[in-house]
């Protein structure tokens, strides 16, 4: 009976073992996916150069053409631009690409992931354009794609086009509403991702008139924030002869706006800018009146619809015309962001009251910048800085970047343009072999 | 029957003796007591030395001493020398040719005589043959041969005389005996007597032949009775005539049939007789192989070899013959053995072998069961008749409870008439050829490929099959209807053989039957559970005497048998070998602890390793692909279950898919903790205990099984399945005589035991087979004929350039970080079927990467990956439930839409999807040249190449590989995918292969140890001289 006992003990005890086994089904694993950067290429038809600024040596790019080709790790942070597209993997920093024509102008845009749909508000159609539509199919599939055109007038219907697999195409701006002054875009893929970049150039007769990227405006909102745009103290050798803001309503109602400025000295609503009527479905113009008397500053627009807004700067710079392009961006939170090597100004309109960074300068040093950015901050960008990094948390911030060399000027808003999406690691499961099987249901 | 019937013959009686002391005094007083005695006796002897000569002449008989290697024929030649001439009155002389072991009825020679007085054509009568030790057994009525040369009576085997061939009296046959014979002198001489070619054996048959061919007929006169010890033909004593080929009786009698057929019958069917000759020989030295009698095997092959050595002596035979026969050869012909006969007696003696018992020992009595049975058959034979045939059987247990269980079962199976899946359940395939030649393949077309052996379940499966004509899923579709029945059946098969009564073996029958286990199977689709449940009880009749029984009476050929068993159930679950190799364990333990010395230990020890490592060398090449992922032993054939926890064992349910309530349960444990305390169940209980804790353990377990990337518990059915049985068995041995002993005790602890398990067993089996029966139709597994791959996208995948198809599902919620969840397969042309899941190859993470990249809508141009898998088009189950899923991938470049329904939505992947690619390569070749599609076979491929480049090949990477190019071999390179890459030097053809020697190793060892297990396990033939004079004659 004993022996019996023990054994009926031990089956009780081993029993009990089998629970202390770590037994539970292994958990899904997640997985953030970031896209790739795809930076322009140069227009083939002019004497532009460029120079695309990555975060780091080690990161992987291609050329875009029709051979497919793999990454390679790159031997210097700087990468020319060429007649064909670039690739650069998506985890490092926002690559941004600097390109001029020597003497001429000079123009600042971030690489962006290709995307679906794309905002523009900016660039002419009439006689003094040069400016281009650059769309890059980086995929293997070809890509067809729907421009929306708007103008001052009103709708200007649309135009489908094809992006051939693995090729960039450039189209004149003067070609989809030719002799608009103000126009207005919005690319829609009908089929596969594309990269899109608008560059405004203008030249009337032989008398260059600048040029710049426009930037890809954030989704239409009721409040537009637009960041870096340059004061009557930009330089000292500077002088601006116009800035209007360009602004476009997409939806079927008009919008009542209210303008203000964000500065380093504060903020205050201009004279006639507190309710502006934007008739709906049009492309318009307002001049800013009454400028900050900053460096640079930021332009807030609240609106009673959706809008889209960016800001056109002209002016002489150092005896130049240059035109430079202002415009909203998608707020930054745990971003990586490549500078283009060149000293310049980092503005930064932030919700809350400090903001902290790490910039990581030319031998890999770091160093943490905090600054105020009530309303608005502005820190003095080292020709040696290569990479700020917001780290993890940080409250969510609006960025630009202002530039100036013998070339000309250039801004560009600075967002993360990594469409980074968290989900869950698909796994390759049998149970779907099963008809009618809800395994996962 | 008087001598004065044949007033006018005169019988001359001849004796040959050869050591026949044995027999002779016997056949004297036969002789001497005859009612018809013959008119002179004469016996001749061919140098016996065992006191056969002085017994005949003490017996005042004549003797004529002649050489030792005399044959029968010379001896009666030599008699007739010595014989009076016939005297002038006497109108016939009859010879009456008796052997030594032959002992004639008094009435024999009168009615012999009798016989062919009233026949005047007659010129050999021979009497009806009976055993010489019994009496009954009937031995000859007449003789003839088969086509193939073999001796035939045309009797059943120990057929008993009853007196039902004797019809009118006298039997036209082709020949009869020697012994008894009554032959015509005059006959005798003209055609030459006995030929001398033939010593012994088949003189007989080759006499009758001729007598036939010289106008004279052959009777088997069944009035007149011999009995026959068969002597010589029975090796009780030694051959020593000349030319006895090495004294071998086998062979002499072998080499004298041919030689009876080649020399007796036309010259124009002597080839088609040569080519008998020689096929059945070899056939019949097979057979002897196969019983292990190589000594008969080796007699059957020298025996046409010596005669053809000697085909002057055949010619002369003939010449012989021809020169005396009055009729045409073709008279033999309608007394030769006829087709139909030889086919259904060869039935009737392949049917005896396969129903003689496994051994010549009494089956095992487990535990102290058999003598508390009250109510043997023998007791049933007892009883009184009773009248009316329906009564008697609606009232049998078996009857009453596996009648209405049959009947439920159909209820229950309602929904699942038709081709069966669901659950676990893959639809199963229509022909078991097919799964065969899967079986065969060292590389399976599944997924991205796969290179994994299949498991030999699904041998096994086709096998099964075989009972449905073939069709592996109808197998299934019935098995499922009717396992409920089936399994009461075996079980209560098992307990009766193990000595349990009716009744108790009827309703422990009807706990097997009614199990949580085989219901939840049933209806999650366990197959390999529902089968083992059916077969165990079978296999566990065949094994358990390894435990049962002594050492010393556990034979090798019973290990065989065992090891089969036992490998044939490892083939369906391999948890059934571990815990074979577990209880083996235990019992060496428990022998042990009760004292047994070392050498039996050892020598039981050797059994049980043995009887594991031969099953498990049965399993081969499957169990040798794994043996590095040993956790994959454990992982059932199907798809990965989600079931409960490892504790829910206890209760028998592990609720699979959620699918049963917790009140279905098995009385399992209950039963093993009182057995545990009893003295009868003991070892029982132990085995129920160690059951479930391996249950427990098991399904505690989280392992990923192939094919997949989450792991899941895994499935104890093996495990459960045994513990079900001994309990079942237990509650069996626990019964038997309870009620007396309980009625003649007074209360205590085992009335409660038995009140608490009768009413638990009771419920449970109430409780489960209502619930199966109305749980039925929302259970997983199903009738259903629909398909994972849309059938539009199957056709076109059965191209030649044989691309894949992605089918994509993603969960219906969000989890708490707002994330969905989205699972995968590659298919080819069809679904993956039941039986081909435990052959799917491991996930590739770069694919899976892929795939998120095209769910996340990001990535490095996603669709070129999946191109260059091979992977042509994208179906995203429920369009409905995954528009913005949908709407990414559109985005996604490379992807274009085909076609949207509510049931799912296609995407084409752009670019080159066939499986294999060619890239040219070169200087003569452009850099932008693009690859080109190349036609694929299933597995392998043949094509042209146009210069040199590389073939790309979407499967995933094996180094197994190979192509076949101007005379070289060319071995693969992985690619940064995962898959395969060939460097071609040079255009010309290219023949793409997978080198599956390995597999085919395996399987050859699988087998090789099958045959030689077979073989070790059929019974052994017995040479003549070891069996019994009783069984002989």
């Amino acid at each position: 009976m004993r022996i019996r006992l023990y054994i009926l003990a031990t089956f009780i005890g081993l029993i009990a073992a089998t629970t202390a086994i770590p037994n539970k089904p292994e958990k899904r694993e997640f997985v953030e996916s970031a896209s790739t950067f795809v930076c322009p290429a140069k227009s083939g038809n002019s004497n532009t150069n460029g120079v695309i600024h990555v975060g780091a040596k080690a990161v992987k790019s291609a050329l875009i053409d029709k051979k497919n080709r793999p990454l390679k790790k790159g031997k210097d942070r700087s990468l020319s631009i060429s007649t064909k597209a670039r690739v650069i993997e998506g985890e490092s920093g926002t690559p941004i690409l600097l390109a001029s024509k020597p003497s001429t102008w000079l123009a600042l845009t971030q690489c962006t992931s290709s995307s679906g749909e794309f905002w523009f508000v900016g660039g002419t159609s009439d006689v003094s354009s040069l400016g281009y539509f650059q769309f890059t199919n980086e995929n293997l599939g070809k890509a067809i794609i729907d421009i929306e055109l708007w103008s001052e007038d009103g709708s200007e219907g649309s135009r489908t086009l094809t992006i051939p697999a693995r090729s960039t195409k450039n189209y004149s701006l003067t070609t989809f509403m030719p002799g608009k002054n103000l126009t207005a875009f919005n690319v829609i893929s009908r089929s596969g991702l594309v990269n899109t970049t608008l560059l405004d150039e203008r030249r009337r007769g032989l008398t260059p008139y600048g040029a710049d990227f426009v930037p890809v405006s954030a989704a239409p909102d009721k409040n537009v924030i637009m960041v870096g745009v340059p004061g009557p103290k930009f330089s000292k050798k500077s002088k601006i002869t116009s800035q209007k803001i360009r602004i476009f309503v997409p939806g079927e109602t008009d919008a009542i706006i209210q303008v203000n400025y964000l500065s380093k000295s504060g903020i205050f609503a201009p004279v006639g800018l507190d309710s502006i009527r934007v008739p709906a479905q049009r492309v318009v113009e307002v001049e800013l009146p009454e400028l900050p008397n900053d460096q640079l500053f930021s332009l807030q627009l609240r609106a009673t619809e959706p809008i889209i807004a960016s800001t056109v700067t002209r002016g002489t710079f150092d005896k130049r015309r240059e035109l430079i392009w202002s415009g909203s961006a998608q707020k930054n939170q745990d971003s990586k962001i490549a500078l283009p090597e060149r000293s310049g100004y980092l503005s930064i309109v932030s919700s809350e009251p400090k903001v902290s960074f790490v910039v990581v300068k030319s031998g890999g040093k770091r160093s943490t910048v905090t600054m105020t950015t009530d309303p608005m901050g502005l820190w003095k960008v080292p020709d040696t800085a290569r990479e700020i990094q917001f780290s993890a948390g940080a409250p969510p911030k609006l960025l630009a970047i202002t530039i100036e060399s013998i070339s000309g000027v250039a801004s560009a808003p600075l967002a993360p343009a990594q469409s980074k999406e968290v989900t869950t690691l698909p796994v390759i499961d049998s149970t779907l072999l099963i008809p009618d099987s809800n395994s996962l249901n | 029957m008087s001598v004065e019937s044949s007033p006018a013959a005169r019988v001359s009686a001849i004796v040959v003796s050869h050591n026949g002391a044995r027999w002779l005094p016997e056949v004297v007083a036969a002789i001497s007591s005859q009612v018809r005695p013959p008119d002179y006796l004469c016996a001749v002897d061919t140098g016996s030395h065992d006191g056969s000569v002085e017994l005949l002449r003490n017996s005042r008989i004549d003797v004529l001493e002649i050489a030792g290697d005399s044959g029968f024929g010379g001896a009666i030649s030599a008699a007739l020398s010595q014989l009076p001439p016939i005297e002038p009155e006497v109108e016939v002389e009859w010879l009456w040719l008796l052997h030594d072991d032959c002992a004639p009825a008094p009435e024999a020679l009168a009615a012999l005589l009798e016989a062919v007085a009233a026949r005047p054509n007659v010129g050999v009568a021979g009497p009806k043959i009976l055993g010489w030790h019994d009496r009954s057994h009937l031995l000859e009525i007449g003789v003839t041969i088969a086509h193939n040369g073999a001796r035939w009576t045309g009797l059943e085997r120990n057929e008993r005389d009853q007196g039902q061939h004797d019809g009118d009296g006298a039997l036209p046959v082709l020949a009869v005996s020697t012994a008894g014979a009554l032959i015509r002198r005059d006959l005798f001489e003209e055609i030459g007597g006995f030929d001398e070619n033939l010593p012994l054996f088949r003189d007989d048959v080759d006499f009758g032949m001729r007598a036939h061919m010289a106008g004279y007929s052959i009777i088997c006169v069944t009035s007149a009775k011999l009995f026959h010890a068969e002597a010589a033909a029975t090796e009780r004593r030694a051959i020593d005539v000349a030319g006895g080929a090495f004294h071998r009786p086998h062979l002499l009698d072998r080499r004298h049939a041919a030689f009876v057929l080649l020399a007796n019958l036309p010259l124009w069917t002597l080839p088609w007789i040569t080519l008998r000759i020689f096929v059945s020989a070899i056939m019949r030295a097979a057979g002897y192989l196969l019983a292990k009698l190589p000594g008969y095997a080796l007699d059957e092959l020298a025996a046409v070899a010596l005669l053809f050595t000697r085909l002057d002596r055949l010619r002369s035979a003939r010449q012989m013959r021809r020169k005396n026969r009055l009729l045409p050869a073709r008279v033999i012909r309608p007394l030769l053995a006829p087709w139909s006969e030889q086919i259904k007696l060869g039935a009737l003696r392949i049917r005896d072998l396969l129903l003689r018992r496994v051994e010549r020992v009494p089956e095992p009595v487990v535990g102290n069961v058999f003598s508390d049975t009250d109510d043997s058959d023998d007791g049933e034979l007892l009883a009184p008749v009773h009248s009316g045939f329906w009564r008697q059987s609606l009232t049998k247990p078996l009857v009453i409870t596996a009648l209405p269980l049959l009947l439920l079962s159909l209820v229950a199976s309602r929904s699942r008439f038709g081709s069966l899946s669901g659950g676990a359940l893959a639809q199963v395939g229509p022909s078991a050829f097919d799964y065969l030649e899967f079986y065969g393949q060292s590389w399976h077309s599944l997924g991205i490929g796969s290179g994994r052996s299949s498991h030999p379940f699904t041998a096994l499966l086709a096998l099964l099959a075989a009972s449905t004509g073939g069709n592996p899923a109808l197998s299934i579709a019935i098995a499922f209807a009717t396992a409920p029945f089936f399994a009461l059946l075996t079980m209560y098969l098992f307990l009766r053989r193990t000595g349990v009564g009716k009744w108790n073996a009827a309703l422990s029958g009807l706990m097997y039957a009614t199990s949580a286990l085989l219901f939840t199977s049933l209806d999650s689709g366990f197959v390999s559970t529902v089968i083992l449940i059916i077969f165990l009880p079978l296999i566990a009749l065949v094994a358990l005497p390894i435990f049962t029984q002594p050492e010393t009476a556990v034979s090798w050929r019973r290990i065989s048998v065992i090891t089969i068993a036992l490998g044939l159930t490892s083939a369906i679950s391999f948890q059934i070998l571990i815990s074979a190799l577990l209880f083996a364990l235990i019992h060496l333990i428990y022998l042990r602890v009760q004292g047994f010395d070392s050498h039996v230990l050892t020598k039981r020890a050797l059994i049980y390793a043995a009887t594991v490592c031969g099953s498990f060398i049965m399993l081969a090449p499957w169990n040798l692909s794994n043996i590095l992922n040993p956790s994959q032993f454990l992982v059932d054939q199907g798809a990965p279950a989600p079931i409960g926890s490892g504790l829910r064992a206890l209760l028998g349910n592990l609720q699979p898919f959620g699918h049963a309530p917790s009140y279905v349960m098995s009385a399992t444990l209950l039963i093993g903790v009182v057995a545990l305390f009893s003295r009868k169940a003991f070892i029982d209980s132990l085995a129920i205990l160690s059951s479930i804790f391996l249950a427990a353990l098991v399904s505690s377990i989280a392992v990923t099984s192939v094919g997949n990337s989450l792991s899941q518990r895994i499935w104890p059915g093996g495990f459960l399945v045994l513990a079900i049985f001994f309990a079942s068995r237990s509650l069996a041995i626990l019964s038997e005589g309870r009620l007396e002993r309980l009625r003649n005790s007074s209360f205590g602890r085992s009335h409660v035991a038995t009140v608490a398990v009768v009413i638990f067993t009771g419920y449970c089996m109430v409780a489960n087979t209502l619930w199966f029966i109305s749980s039925a139709p929302s259970a997983p597994v199903k009738a259903n004929y629909s398909s994972v791959l849309p059938p539009f996208i199957a056709t076109v995948t059965e191209n030649a350039d044989r691309p894949k198809t992605l089918i994509l599902r993603t969960s219906s919620s969000v989890n708490s970080i707002g994330a969905q969840s989205f699972s995968y397969v590659v298919l080819r042309e069809r679904d993956v079927r039941f039986g081909e899941i435990s052959s799917l190859p491991n996930e590739s993470p770069i694919l899976t990467r892929t795939i998120s990249e095209i769910t996340a809508g990001a990535g490095n141009a996603p669709a070129a990956n999946l191109a260059q898998f091979g992977i042509r088009y994208l179906y995203l189950e429920d369009s409905r439930r995954n528009k913005a899923l949908a709407r990414k991938i559109d985005s996604i470049g490379g992807l274009t839409r085909l076609s949207a329904t509510p049931d799912g939505i296609l995407w084409e992947v752009s670019g080159l999807t066939s499986r294999i690619r060619f890239q040219p390569t070169g200087q003569e070749v452009e850099s932008d040249t693009e690859a080109i599609e190349m036609p694929s076979e299933l597995v392998g491929g043949e094509f042209d190449l146009p210069s040199a480049g590389r073939v790309n090949v979407a499967e995933a990477f094996d180094s197994r590989w190979r192509i076949l190019h101007a005379g070289r071999i060319i071995t693969p390179k992985e690619t940064q995918l995962g898959l395969m890459e060939f460097e071609i030097p040079e255009s010309g053809r290219a023949v793409l292969f997978h080198d599956g020697i390995l597999h085919r190793a395996g399987i050859s060892l699988q087998l090789a140890m099958l045959g030689l297990l077979l073989f070790l396990a059929l019974p052994r033939g017995r040479k003549q001289s070891e069996f019994t004079d009783e069984e002989v004659a």
